[in-house]
């Protein structure tokens, strides 16, 4: 009982954070310095992490598929063909979430978290600034601009890398591997949809974690880490619902 | 004029204030002492609607924050200025950014007037000039001289001081004391300034409440206090141990 309810706590305070950024996006005063300077730090300071991680995605996805496809078939002509789409509407919105609540999301309930526990927030809302809107406001807009954007990119180095592999593996010839007669307008659609939701809920999940900070420095590293679990649940949650989603909409012919 | 009546706060099962009252009449400032872990922060706290009660009411002049909600809350905060314990300076703003907050967040103040506002709130706790300085190159003196600035730099009718100079030097504190009372005496303000320094406090205070483990156990002034029957009182405010 004890979990449950702190689970449904959590989902609470999780979705009323959500509301009141939502709110301050459309309502609050816009202020476009942070919103630039946390684009800086989510897209820019994340994208050598996403090239890395993505890179041996694609290199070993195209290295182990073409394995089996080389003892089943002896052909990797549709290597490229059949990983596209896996890619674009599946492990590159999946991955690039989690290695942005992993990343930007510890960053964030740290930074919220540690102004907690040194009154600053106390202090905002003393001098007339809303939390929610002053600090969560400029990370949830830069999030849901740069995951899309960080997705594209990751996707795009995951493919090429994929390409490499199966050149040097199996020989096929790059000029084979780019086939794109398999990904669709809908595959695109699913993992853009996912990516603009990934950004969307990670820095809120990371804010409410570093709001619920107490005490002094272990409280703001139980934050950090409530933070990461939550946002890389949700993340795989979230694909999961979206996922189903798109596969109702392509059974149902939308 | 702030007033508090039968204000209880508990966390969990831990009473925090149980049953606290207190009345600071417009202009008067009240001294808030009591042993560390009394409930001195929460009773500030409470007064600017930062935390809420589980039973009372706070007056502050014709607002009765307990019933206010959090956008009222921000007219009722417009008029309070706030020194707090850990300095509370956003470290992502330089010290003139930091004192300005107030205002900029106020809007309708021309650049030009917040500009001279801060130079002459920094001049007045002796720091001129470093505007452009990080809290973090700042000794614990300077961020508090700094964190008084902010709060008076709105020109605020309501004072609340949470321990203002606990850690410094005698130096310092003598001249914070020395502020607090020249400010005191310039905007006529409503004060309640917790601290331990009871003797810096005499000076200033018209009255003081001593709190124990969440429980008003004095109300008078200091002179009332050290001829109070009960003898944790007289400890405190004058010091001398008492078995």
């Amino acid at each position: 009982m004890g979990l449950l309810r702190f689970v449904l706590e959590e989902l609470r305070g999780i979705a009323r954070t959500f509301g009141l950024t939502l709110y301050y996006v459309f309502r609050g005063r816009w202020r476009w310095a942070p919103v630039l300077e946390q684009m800086f730090q989510v897209g820019n300071r994340s994208v050598f992490f996403i090239l890395v991680t993505m890179g041996f995605l694609g290199a070993i996805l195209n290295f182990q598929t073409g394995f089996q496809a080389m003892r089943l078939f002896g052909d990797t002509s549709l290597l490229g063909a059949a990983t596209l789409p896996l890619l674009v509407r599946q492990l590159g919105p999946t991955l690039c979430g989690l290695m942005v609540a992993i990343r930007v999301g510890t960053g964030i309930a740290a930074e919220i978290g540690s102004m907690v526990v040194t009154e600053q927030v106390d202090a905002l809302r003393m001098c007339n600034a809303q939390p929610v809107d002053y600090l969560i406001k400029p990370r949830f807009i830069a999030c849901t601009i740069m995951v899309p954007v960080l997705w594209v990119i990751g996707t795009t180095i995951a493919f090429l890398c994929g390409m490499y592999v199966t050149w040097a593996s199996f020989h096929t010839i790059p000029a084979t591997y780019m086939n794109f007669d398999l990904i669709r307008l809908p595959d695109v659609v699913e993992g853009a949809s996912k990516a603009l939701v990934f950004g969307m809920v990670i820095p809120v999940i990371a804010g409410h974690s570093g709001f619920a900070a107490r005490g002094g420095s272990e409280g703001v590293g139980s934050a950090t880490t409530q933070a990461v679990v939550n946002a890389s649940l949700a993340v795989i949650a979230l694909d999961f619902l979206l996922g189903g989603i798109a596969f109702l909409f392509k059974t149902a012919g939308l | 004029m702030i007033r508090c009546e039968g204000l209880t706060l508990r966390y969990g099962r831990t009473t925090v204030l149980d049953d606290v009252g207190f009345e600071v009449p417009t202009g008067k400032t009240l001294g808030l002492i009591g042993a560390g872990g009394a409930g001195k922060t929460c009773v500030l706290k409470l007064i600017c609607g930062l935390i809420r009660p589980q039973a009372g009411r706070i007056l502050v002049d014709d607002d009765e924050i307990t019933a206010l909600d959090e956008t009222a809350l921000m007219a009722v905060r417009g008029r309070i200025g706030m020194i707090f314990q850990n300095y509370a300076l956003f470290d992502f703003l330089n010290v003139g950014d930091n004192i300005a907050f107030p205002l900029v967040q106020q809007g309708g103040v021309p650049a030009d007037e917040i500009r001279a506002r801060v130079t002459r709130r920094l001049a007045q706790v002796s720091l001129p000039g470093i505007e452009a300085r990080m809290p973090s190159d700042l000794s614990g003196g300077m961020k508090k001289r700094v964190c008084l600035a902010r709060a008076i730099v709105h020109d605020p009718p309501i004072m609340l001081c949470d321990d203002p100079t606990a850690g410094l030097d005698p130096v310092t504190t003598n001249r914070i004391f020395l502020l607090l009372k020249h400010l005191q005496a310039e905007n006529a303000a409503t004060a309640i300034i917790v601290s331990h320094e009871v003797g810096y406090l005499r000076p200033i205070c018209d009255e003081f409440v001593m709190l124990d483990h969440g429980r008003v156990i004095f109300r008078g002034t200091a002179e009332a206090g050290l001829a109070h029957a009960d003898p944790r009182v007289r400890q405190f405010l004058s010091g001398e141990v008492v078995d």
